[in-house]
């Protein structure tokens, strides 16, 4: 079991790894913004679902990460300590934010998070001495276009993967185990000695790392960025709707609900002109309707997958 | 600034928080009662705006009465989805639920957004309509904006009376407070449910019929309204209809003073300073249980 | 230490296949046909924000393909090619766009790129065609930001954002009646280039700007913007921005009951009659083109509006595509070649008649088209500036009554 699994990763690693080789520009773009998707869903999961805290303003640390590399970068800083930099910003943030948003519970803490981002969004229209305001932040990359997408295919691929590990990592340490005990019964957990602020604050600074990362990285790719492309809805919420649609609080659920959502984008916005944000529309709510724990859960349902064991996810007793 | 000036920021404040508070009135009854984190609520907003259009383009209907049609007509729709789109779902683990009921009222947003985009052949719409303003001194009053205050307060206490007296109303309590005890002793939840969305869906209706004489309104302003009502609704508290009213003008309040003083970009973000800072001292809102 | 079980190979199968299918049905990398076409690209934002503002311009590109090709199409190494659109929706989002400039580019193999719309996208999509080595024309984009870069690849038809009110500042310094002006302006950044530009004419002109503010986009409140600008009592409101923000405004500003001698608000067409009613009337904005201008092959461009079923006041950016599809158009024929970099040039050193007049294009790549005010008198847009030939210039009604003589 072991070994066959592990060569179909290493075969699809190999693929990722090689794919600039044997695909055209386009479909490395493609593959370029799958691995955005992708480190934005994992890195949600942390807190959003091991934690259960829906932190529907984490893509506030993606837009800091974005402007933090812009302004530092334009300043002549390197990308190596601009992109640093921008990881230490959003950590930092995330660190402060902790103080009064853990005490908000649940529906109140989600609406919190997204208001967040609303308010980044007009500090960045605003603060036009630092951020350019509405007119946007452009710098310039100082490699040729070919050059940057390859080195950002590479910087993207890996981020993705150190996510995706990080992930799994913690859902195999005793500080997940607390995350998950936290998700589950949070006074109990607290009964039973977990510092649980500290944890929290500890989980939503982790969160922070590779969505700052990967804007960072996003910027030095466009070259550009404003206070929407940082802030807005879309990037706000398709993350985390991926990360849904696949199965929160589990590791392959990101990866699935990304997969799945890229695929059918492809196929319907390069075939029907019209309507395709209402089937994507019909998607989201046929899943939400019949399969609300993600595609994970599909397995479930399939009689062919009964004998497999579901990943463990804890119900709630009472 | 002269002080006529200032009196007219303050009404001006107060006359926008009463269209706040209209439109998350629905809102606060859907969210508290139901606990469904509702993405589609400013979508029904829109689509009564739209409808109310229609009726006032296409049936000659008089602008301040197109909320006859509309209030009706969603009724319905709200039924519907509660029934269609929200029961199924009911019968997850609490935070399945939340997950589920995002995923499905997001999807069903995006439906209604892109096949609005789709149908409607002007960009934007708005009713030409105005009434004369009332002039006291040297502030000016506009009459539209007062009608939708008095609306606003009228229906508070309407429906205030109407969870006092009734039945049904009783019923809306009880599951506030405890779902299973109210099925217990016998509060036909489904049903109710179904009610008060019902309800709730109709109230954001209203809201976009008042909405289209005084604003212009696009098939994409469906998602940021909810998002800016659910603040109101958190900010005064889950569950209380005063609250959101309360909330509502001082969201509005906040805003034309933060507008005078700090300039009209700084205005938004007073609302959310305005929701940290209460959430932080009272995390369960101005008036909310719990 | 709790391990989770991931006896999920299956589900990474589907996953790995699911990718595979995505990149194979992808895999359009069609062989070099021998040239049966010109092949242009580009994306239009049917949905998303930009709707509102090129929503149905699919029908009008594929009508102009058609009255092309029905002309016999354009001369190519000797022979006439018709012309063939290759469109996506790029839903006003740049990662789109952004995707869709590298299909076209690298799979669809389109001979020229028109730009998305506003310069927002246009930035995006023009690095592609930059790094491609395609001729770009950009369309809908005036933000002299795009043209800094130092890019080789690219002509715009319009000229730059912050000269777009210079003919009614012109007007209005000929006229000598407006002393004072009021400026707001919506957050975003065409509005705040024309905001900025507008403010610096102003002032060449001897006009005493008493007021400027920006507000965010989605504001729907301007009692205290307009309540300080009733104190200060200018002669011109001036509001810069996209339509449901100057609605909004123009609604409040007669509740508030506030009457300058002349509202000026930049877009003006596109449905702001029908949100307004009567209350439109005497609103001085800028359009690109009205009925009875006579320049270029207005004839053409009438029929192209009536085939498409486009209403030229509801759909003001028509007359730039019009531009964008002169400048393509004379630029195959001057080159006689679709070889990318004599097309290129052929386009650069371009002098052409399209329908608002001679268009030509600056070292940078930047265009000529610019905007004539136009004021909204009896529903209608009568062109008010300048009086020359070809355009029919009506009478400039100012003052506006106030709110109450209006009645």
């Amino acid at each position: 079991m072991v070994q066959l699994r592990h060569l179909w990763i290493l075969m699809i690693l190999a693929f990722l790894v090689l794919a600039p080789e044997i695909l055209g520009s386009y479909k490395v773009v493609f593959l370029y913004l799958t691995f955005k998707y992708l480190t934005l869903a994992a890195s949600y999961d942390i807190v959003g679902g091991q934690m259960g805290y829906m932190n529907l303003g984490h893509s506030a640390f993606f837009g800091l990460g974005t402007y933090a590399f812009g302004i530092l970068f334009s300043k002549g800083f390197g990308v190596a300590i601009s992109l640093g930099l921008s990881v230490g910003v959003a950590v930092l943030f995330a660190l402060g934010i902790s103080y009064p948003f853990f005490r908000l519970k649940e529906a109140y803490f989600a609406l919190a998070t997204f208001g967040l981002i609303t308010l980044l969004e007009l500090l960045a229209f605003n603060l036009a001495d630092l951020t350019e305001g509405a007119a946007g932040l452009s710098i310039l990359p100082g490699m040729p276009g070919d050059r940057l997408l390859l080195t950002t295919y590479y910087l993207a691929l890996a981020t993705a993967l150190a996510a995706l590990a990080t992930n799994y990592h913690i859902a195999n340490t005793r500080f997940g185990l607390a995350l998950v005990s936290i998700r589950e019964d949070e006074e109990v957990a607290e009964a039973f000695g977990i510092p649980t602020f500290r944890y929290k604050q500890r989980a939503l600074m982790i969160s922070a790392i590779f969505p700052a990362l990967i804007g960072g990285i996003n910027m030095w790719q466009l070259t550009f960025t404003d206070p929407e492309g940082a802030f807005g809805i879309e990037v706000a919420l398709v993350p985390i709707v991926m990360a849904m649609l696949g199965g929160t609080g589990t590791i392959w659920g990101p990866i699935l609900g990304v997969i799945f959502v890229t695929v059918i984008q492809e196929l319907l916005w390069t075939r029907m002109p019209y309507l395709h944000l209402a089937v994507y529309g019909v998607t989201l709510l046929l899943v939400g309707l019949f399969l609300p724990g993600g595609l994970v859960e599909a397995r479930r349902h399939l009689p062919l997958f009964k004998r497999l064991k579901a990943p463990v996810k804890m119900q709630r007793c009472v | 600034m002269s002080f006529t000036v200032f009196i007219q920021i303050l009404i001006g404040g107060l006359l926008q928080g009463g269209i706040y508070a209209l439109a998350a009135f629905g809102l606060s009854i859907s969210f508290g009662v139901l606990n469904v984190l509702n993405v589609a609520h400013g979508e029904f907003l829109m689509l009564g705006a739209i409808t109310s259009y229609g009726l006032f383009k296409f049936l000659g209907f008089h602008p301040l009465l197109t909320v006859l049609g509309v209030f009706p007509l969603f009724l319905l729709v709200g039924f519907l989805f509660e029934r269609l789109l929200l029961r199924p779902i009911r019968a997850n683990s609490p935070h399945e639920f939340l997950i589920a009921s995002i995923l499905v009222t997001l999807g069903a947003s995006l439906m209604i957004e892109d096949v609005t985009f789709f149908l409607l052949e002007q960009s934007f719409i708005s009713i030409p309509f105005s009434l004369p303003s009332l002039k006291l001194g040297g502030v000016v009053l506009p009459s539209i904006r007062l009608i939708i205050l008095g609306a606003i307060v009228c229906l508070t206490l309407l429906v205030h009376l109407y969870l006092r007296r009734s039945f049904t109303g009783k019923a809306i309590r009880a599951m506030t407070q405890d779902k299973e005890g109210a099925m217990v002793v016998g509060v036909p939840v489904p049903r109710v449910a179904m009610i008060t969305f019902g309800i709730g869906t109709a109230l954001a209706a209203a809201a976009g019929a008042f909405y289209v004489i005084l604003f212009a309104v696009t098939p994409s302003i469906g998602i940021p309204l909810t998002v800016r009502y659910l603040s109101i609704v958190i900010l005064g508290g889950l569950g209380s209809l005063v609250g959101s009213l309360i909330g509502g003008i001082l969201l509005g309040l906040t805003e034309a003073l933060t507008n005078f003083y700090l300039g009209s970009h700084w205005a938004p973000a007073s609302a959310f300073f305005l929701l940290v800072l209460i959430l932080v001292l009272r995390p369960q809102g101005l008036f909310g249980y719990k | 230490m709790l391990k989770r079980k991931f006896s999920v190979h299956r589900s990474v199968s589907i996953g790995m296949g699911m990718l595979l299918v995505v990149l194979l049905l992808g895999s359009s990398e069609s062989p070099a046909l021998a040239k049966d076409a010109v092949l242009i690209g580009g994306t239009i934002s049917e949905t998303g924000a930009f709707n509102t503002d090129v929503g149905p311009f699919r029908k009008l590109m594929e009508a102009w393909a058609e009255m092309i090709n029905e002309r016999g199409g354009l001369p190519v190494e000797g022979k006439k090619l018709p012309v063939k659109f290759i469109l996506y929706d790029d839903k006003s989002d740049r990662d789109t766009v952004l995707k869709f400039y590298e299909k076209l580019a690298t799979e669809d193999n389109v001979d020229l790129l028109l730009g998305p719309y506003s310069s927002f996208l246009t930035l995006a999509a023009s690095a592609v065609a930059e790094k491609h080595q395609i001729p770009f024309v950009a369309v809908e984009a005036n933000s002299p930001k795009i043209y800094e870069r130092g890019y080789k690849w690219i002509v715009g038809v319009l000229a730059p954002a912050t000269i777009w009110s210079d003919h009614y500042f012109n007007l209005i310094q000929a006229e000598g009646k407006a002393k004072s002006i009021a400026f707001i302006s919506e957050d975003i950044v065409h509005a705040r280039e024309v905001y900025e530009g507008a403010i610096k004419k102003a002032g060449e002109i001897g006009l005493q700007v008493v007021f400027k503010e920006v507000a965010p986009s989605k504001t729907v409140d301007f009692s205290s913007p307009i309540a300080k600008m009733k104190e200060l009592d200018p002669d011109i409101v001036y509001i810069s921005s996209f339509h449901p923000f100057a609605v909004a405004f123009m609604k409040q500003a007669k509740e508030l009951d506030l009457n300058p001698r002349e509202f000026h608000a930049i877009h003006h067409g596109a449905g702001f009659i029908n949100a307004l009613g009567r209350d439109a009337e005497y609103i001085v904005g800028e359009s690109y083109w009205v009925p009875g201008i006579q320049k270029g092959d207005a004839k053409f461009f009438e029929e192209l509006l009536k085939r498409s079923g486009i209403d030229a006041g509801e759909w003001p950016w028509a007359a730039i595509r019009m531009g964008a599809f002169d400048a393509v158009k004379a630029g195959i024929e001057k080159s006689g070649t679709l070889e990318p970099a004599k097309l290129m040039e052929a386009l650069k050193t371009l002098s052409t008649e399209t329908i608002t007049g001679t268009l030509r294009f600056d070292e940078k790549g930047v265009g000529t088209m610019n905007t004539i005010p136009t004021q909204i008198q009896n529903g209608k847009y009568v062109l008010i500036w300048p009086k020359a030939e070809g355009m029919p210039a009506g009478e400039h009604w100012y003052p506006t009554p106030t709110w109450s003589e209006r009645k």
